[in-house]
């Protein structure tokens, strides 16, 4: 698994959490203006992000999310518990 | 906009308004107060980068209290 590889799964899980927070938020705020524009932002980046994780190194998630290319990648190794950050 | 939301107030020592409630009378200790909780409405102020959000388990600032397990000095 290459520095790159890891470098881009620490920031889609940053960026992913900074997202929850905000989802929590919105919940019990959800006329708050600034913070849904702060919201889809970084939704927006999380997305991006994905994609361009997803082209190099295969789906983060199974079906419905995104395809695959030849050969099927989701059984590609290393599995999630298998990688040192 | 509402500020505060504050829970509804029981006095035990004085309140007449439980006396008829037969399972607030096992709670009852009529020499002491039950405590008033509040919870103030979270504003919108500031947002940690998300590199050192996650680290700290928040976005928030103001919600960045690490538990010292002694008092602060």
């Amino acid at each position: 698994m290459d520095g790159n590889q890891i470098s881009m799964l620490k920031k889609i899980m940053e960026i992913e959490f900074t997202c929850i927070d905000l989802n929590l938020y919105l919940d019990t705020h959800p006329e708050d203006q600034k913070a849904l524009q702060d919201y889809n932002y970084y939704s927006n980046q999380l997305s991006m992000l994905k994609q361009q994780y997803e082209q190099f190194y295969g789906p983060l998630m199974v079906f419905g999310h995104s395809q695959s290319q030849y050969p099927w990648k989701w059984v590609d190794d290393p599995w999630p518990w298998e990688i040192e950050y | 906009m509402q500020e505060y939301y504050i829970s509804k107030y029981i006095d035990l020592g004085g309140l007449k308004m439980y006396d008829y409630n037969p399972y607030v009378q096992d709670y009852a200790f009529p020499s002491l107060k039950l405590a008033q909780a509040y919870v103030p409405l979270q504003k919108y102020v500031s947002l940690y980068p998300p590199e050192e959000a996650i680290k700290k388990g928040t976005v928030f600032p103001e919600l960045d209290m690490p538990y010292v397990g002694e008092k602060m000095r």
